[in-house]
């Protein structure tokens, strides 16, 4: 492999580092149930073919990666975690992120399990079972993208693709000690993936370096007339900006909102990364509650009218949990979506106010560690919470405007813990920057199971 | 029929009336198995919306930060 993000010492055959890759994820993936597809035969077609053009591979050349099971892979079903979709007719062609990851030189290994329509912060598939957390498989990988980082976290591959609406790339790298990043709404294309709340979703790379995070984000940048929300911006790429440091920037530590409700070690996780950047200012977003609350009815709402014809004609073969929130969504009052929406708006303008005196604002990324599988109560700084709800809690105000945002995972004992850097609109290079430098500090580092972090 | 679904706190019979009233104006059934997680989601959402339509101050903020916990989807 030639590109410089290869894996290292695989020079001689990306054709032998692939098949070792299906090795590792046959021993492996049993126990954390991360894959629902293997992709075997194409991605040995296609390491020959690199190993055939060596000099010619791009910036990702060799890297494997898999995909969330709601991106479209060419003849191949577009799951998106449920079992209605498992009788659909095959993918024509590959989802544009599939083609640009290909393009710039890596090769597709599988796809993801995932929670039923990406409508969970937990991935308890009931149809394919849950992901369990590769370091502790009593626990949650989070979700909905919960294939995606598990399969990171275990080592099984070094980047993956999510989608994001409410923090389904977030939470499960959170949970799981991956680099995950959620661009600027409109920033990458989403065209050949399965949509859950139009108004919502990204799609983004989870990765176990924050190199391979910015290579797979670079490579994904550019126009694409087949997502009609992708805005028309300069590219900007990261990768060189990765180890630039972060002198100039201005920093804050989430205050309020993004100080209640979580344990002491989701505090201590924010409060060391100040400590080491020398972060003295403070900073809320105003109206955060509000809009945790609006984009919980505005998902339900879009959510449902995604699948309305499925909900008249099969509602017994959705998951019990999907199919009583999206019938619950088709009930909602026009009013009350369009107060939602307005709330949108209000939060929106607050937060801009902020990022004028701020670049990054470090906030936890979710309250408490994974929980175990099944639970649906825990007590946390003095409230009963159920998990499946309070997950998303510091991630779902900042995708419901659409600001990007990046889970650190930070070096320690124990179960993963992570901070949130978030950032104005199309100011991914900020977080970067800031992620870059706790990598160089040593305080970030990926969990990867059977590795030292 | 008179349901107001932006009220908070709709009785159960309030809720089973706007259930059984938008199920047939969007030809959408709602199965005997589902119906007491719909309301549950239903009642959720409306009461969150509620605060939101109303105007925002403390108190209602509050309100939504006592909902939204325990919500059990």
């Amino acid at each position: 492999m030639t590109g410089p993000l290869a894996r290292p010492g695989a020079d001689a055959a990306t054709v032998a580092a692939i098949r070792a890759i299906f090795d590792r994820i046959e021993r492996l993936d049993p126990d954390v149930n991360a894959f629902t597809l293997l992709l075997r035969e194409r991605a040995l077609t296609r390491a020959a073919d690199l190993d055939a053009r060596r000099s010619t591979g791009g910036p990702l050349a060799g890297v494997p990666f898999a995909v969330k099971n709601l991106f479209d892979v060419a003849g191949e079903r577009t799951l998106s975690g449920s079992r209605i979709a498992a009788s659909a007719r095959p993918a024509t062609r590959d989802a544009t992120a599939i083609r640009r990851l290909e393009a710039a030189g890596a090769v597709l290994v599988g796809a993801l399990n995932m929670d039923e329509y990406a409508s969970g912060f937990t991935t308890e598939n009931t149809h394919y079972g849950p992901t369990r957390n590769p370091h502790d498989p009593g626990r949650m990988a989070g979700g909905s993208s919960g294939g995606s980082a598990a399969a990171v976290a275990a080592g099984m591959v070094p980047l993956t693709l999510g989608s994001d609406t409410n923090g389904s790339i977030r939470v499960p790298s959170a949970l799981c000690g991956v680099f995950g990043l959620k661009p600027t709404y409109g920033r990458l294309s989403r065209a050949g993936t399965q949509i859950f709340a139009e108004s919502l979703d990204h799609v983004g790379p989870i990765a176990s370096t924050i190199e391979i995070l910015a290579g797979a984000y670079d490579a994904m940048l550019g126009p694409d007339d087949r997502d009609p929300v992708l805005a028309e911006v300069p590219a900007e790429p990261v990768s060189g900006l990765v180890h630039a440091g972060v002198n100039g920037l201005r920093l804050a530590v989430g205050s309020g909102y993004f100080a209640r409700r979580c344990d002491e070690a989701a505090l201590h996780a924010v409060q060391s990364v100040a400590a080491l950047l020398d972060i003295g200012e403070h900073a809320d977003l105003p109206g955060a509650a509000e809009a945790w609350a609006g984009s919980l009815v505005v998902t339900l709402v879009e959510g449902s009218s995604v699948h309305l014809p499925r909900l008249r004609e099969r509602p017994m073969d959705f998951d019990p949990m999907t199919r009583d929130r999206f019938l619950a969504g088709a009930l909602v009052p026009a009013e009350i979506y369009l107060a939602a929406q307005r709330c949108r708006r209000r939060f929106r303008d607050a937060a801009l106010r902020v990022f004028e005196r701020v670049d990054v604002l470090v906030t936890p990324a979710v309250p408490f560690e994974a929980p175990p599988i099944g639970c649906d109560a825990l007590r946390v700084a003095g409230e009963t919470m159920n998990p499946r709800g309070m997950l998303g809690l510091y991630t779902q105000p900042i995708s419901f405007i659409g600001l990007p945002a990046m889970v650190v995972p930070l070096a320690g004992k124990g179960l993963p813990r992570a901070v949130q850097l978030v950032a104005r609109p199309w100011n991914e290079a900020a977080l970067f920057r800031v992620a870059g430098s706790l990598v160089d500090a040593g305080v970030a580092t990926a969990h990867v199971a059977g590795t030292k972090s | 029929m008179s349901v107001d679904p932006s009220a908070t706190q709709l009785s159960p019979g309030a809720l089973d009336a706007y259930v059984d009233m938008m199920s047939v104006a969007l030809s959408l059934p709602i199965p005997a198995e589902c119906r007491d997680g719909v309301r549950r989601n239903l009642a959720m959402i409306l009461d969150v919306g509620s605060v939101l339509v109303a105007p925002l101050d403390g108190a209602s903020a509050a309100d939504l930060v006592q909902v939204l916990p325990t919500y059990r989807p």
